[in-house]
């Protein structure tokens, strides 16, 4: 089902048709690997086979065999049969993306866990990704990029047999750049409609992958950046993707005219993810958008998870980005986390170390002997306790 | 990032692969060659392409393979041939973290190495040595074989298209850049006892040394151990 030299009118109208058709149709089950070795598409699986070693042994590979059993479980119910060629590995990473190559490796960021708010929304990406790979998109887009290449050498020759030096074979990189990003926006809405399908068939409610972009968008309007801001509204002819908020809009519509089920699988994600949560928060810190942060926080707190970890994070984020009253708000926040049930041993040495800098002595010694009865193998138990000390005596 | 800088840097050193071109460096800290010696030949990392004619390159697994596996067997027989007794190495399999953690790490310092050692991009503090080294931890590479070597060698190449041959003759006749492709290669000797790169060297292969064949394959090793210290 190629959809990709369609109009893009033609392509929306065909949307529901397509995914009538899929919900029905059952899935591929047969072996993609190249049997021969000498094509393009044999030597693009021996690339990302190269890949894929490297992933399986980065540093950065989350190997939690409960956390990889949920994402694997989540991506065979939407991938039907062809669950048996795909390879889950999640990586530690404070980004919201996800990857799939044509060899089946499929890569899903830390990022995208924390910030899916279900089971379901999971599922509407691994989807889009399992489109790439069930459409071969690479390969297309390889294929494409090939005779771009080409078409752009016979047109800068020509240009410069005409006289028309450097500028002609410029404008004629330029002009295949565009042709080609474009074939990229193409397949990421095809790539949208099957996530949109699978979802839906897998019984999940497929009203939540509009949501996915709209919570993402939200949280990149509250960046520091302007680049970030301006990241979910508008694009130009080089950009690889549709801009989120139009991706948003037509999976609403889907949504709309489209009914799926209701599984939602709150619970099971985090569940799931609980015990990565606290790493996570403080992995996301290190892009140092502490307003975008705060934001994602926040909408994390409002969903009920830990609220006692949130607090502490949404209190460090204040205290890093050490903006007008970011210390008082940064001091609420830490108390509020104190007051919680599981709230981590660090608000305690926060907590402490505003005290003492405060003066108030009672309180310092007090919130530092929670912090050390609390992390009795914290790395800096020494320093702590010579505070202790020097406090005890004053 | 790193992979893709790695293919740029002997991308770069493809253009100049007329004729067999050996850059050795051998380490300037102390070293003695063990009498007797065993070395650990890590699988090299092999990549063949088609050259097309617009100047796009296109990886060809069955000549990759057929590379890799050639070079290996011409490795083995020139090293047992210099009397030293061989272990080959697969880095996919079988290899503890930490020993793939020191493949890695090899991979890192050779990036390192081709951009500051090889390119003109001397760096002041290394003016007139090659120290290169991935420490004294490159001795969990031993593992149960005993080795007091590890060899290791990425190459990439090119072969042009019947395309491109056509299209290099048109722009040779216009005077205009050709692009005939060519082999890369990069080797490193590491001693497993302090981790220093005792031995390096940045080869193209000659023209029509082509290591999808077992004779071309010979050609190149005979070529690459140039200066090769054991």
């Amino acid at each position: 089902m190629s959809v990709t030299f369609m109009s893009k009118t033609a392509n929306r109208l065909l949307t529901g048709a397509a995914i009538a058709l899929m919900l029905t149709a059952p899935l591929s089950a047969k072996d993609l690997r190249p049997q021969d070795m000498s094509t393009d598409e044999a030597g693009m699986w021996y690339q990302v086979d190269k890949l894929e070693q490297h992933v399986k042994t980065a540093g950065i590979r989350n190997t939690d065999p409960a956390l990889i059993d949920y994402v694997t479980r989540v991506t065979c119910k939407v991938t039907g049969e062809d669950c048996n060629q795909i390879r889950v590995y999640i990586i530690d990473a404070p980004v919201f993306n996800a990857g799939m190559y044509p060899n089946g490796m499929m890569m899903v960021n830390s990022g995208l866990l924390l910030r899916a708010e279900n089971e379901a929304q999971l599922a509407c990406v691994i989807g889009h990704e399992y489109g790439h790979f069930s459409e071969r998109h690479s390969l297309e887009r390889w294929r494409k990029a090939k005779g771009l290449a080409n078409l752009s050498m016979v047109v800068s020759m020509a240009a410069g047999a005409a006289g028309a030096g450097n500028g002609g074979s410029l404008a004629s990189g330029l002009v295949s750049l565009a042709l080609q990003q474009s074939f990229s926006r193409e397949h990421e809405r095809e790539a949208d409609d099957i996530g949109f399908a699978v979802t839906a068939g897998a019984g999940y409610s497929a009203t939540e992958c509009a949501l996915v972009w709209t919570n993402l968008i939200s949280e990149q309007d509250a960046s520091e950046f302007k680049k970030v801001r301006k990241r979910g509204r508008r694009n130009n002819i080089f950009s690889s993707h549709p801009v989120p908020k139009a991706r948003a809009a037509t999976l609403a519509a889907m949504a709309v005219s489209t009914p799926s089920g209701a599984d939602l699988g709150e619970a099971v994600h985090k569940a799931a993810t609980q015990r990565h949560f606290s790493h996570w928060l403080k992995t996301e810190l290190l892009a140092k958008d502490y307003s975008r942060h705060i934001h994602l926080f926040e909408q994390l707190k409002a969903r009920g998870r830990d609220g006692a970890v949130l607090d502490y994070y949404i209190g460090e984020a204040y205290r890093l980005r050490r903006g007008e009253g970011d210390r008082e708000k940064a001091i609420a926040a830490w108390e509020s986390a104190a007051q919680q049930i599981g709230a981590p041993a660090e608000v305690w040495r926060a907590l402490g170390e505003h005290y003492r800098k405060k003066k108030r002595r009672a309180e310092a010694l007090s919130a530092y002997q929670k912090y050390l009865n609390q992390a009795p193998a914290a790395q800096d138990r020494e320093l702590i306790a010579a505070y202790v000390n020097r406090l005890s005596s004053e | 990032m790193k992979n893709r800088l790695l293919g740029l840097s002997l991308a770069i050193a493809l253009t100049m692969s007329a004729c067999a071109t050996n850059q050795t460096r051998t380490t300037t800290n102390s070293f003695t060659a063990a009498q007797s010696s065993k070395t650990l030949l890590v699988k090299p990392d092999v990549e063949l392409s088609v050259l097309m004619a617009s100047g796009m390159r296109e990886v060809r697994a069955n000549w990759s393979q057929d590379g890799e596996k050639y070079l290996t067997a011409a490795l083995v027989e020139a090293l047992k041939a210099r009397g030293s007794d061989i272990t080959v190495m697969d880095p996919n399999e079988g290899l503890t973290p930490r020993q793939i953690q020191i493949i890695k790490l090899n991979d890192a310092v050779v990036q390192t190495s081709l951009i500051h050692d090889y390119q003109a991009n001397k760096l002041p503090t290394k003016k007139d040595k090659f120290d290169r080294t991935i420490g004294p931890g490159a001795m969990v590479l031993k593992g149960s074989s005993g080795a007091d070597y590890a060899l290791m060698i990425k190459s990439r190449g090119a072969f042009q298209s019947g395309g491109k041959m056509v299209m290099n003759i048109a722009m040779a006749a216009l005077g205009g850049p050709v692009q005939t492709g060519g082999t890369t290669l990069y080797a490193t000797l590491v001693d497993l006892e302090t981790g220093d790169i005792v031995w390096s060297n940045l080869a193209g292969a000659a023209m029509g040394a082509d290591m999808r064949k077992p004779e071309g394959a010979k050609t190149i090793v005979k070529s690459l151990m140039k200066d090769f210290p054991l």
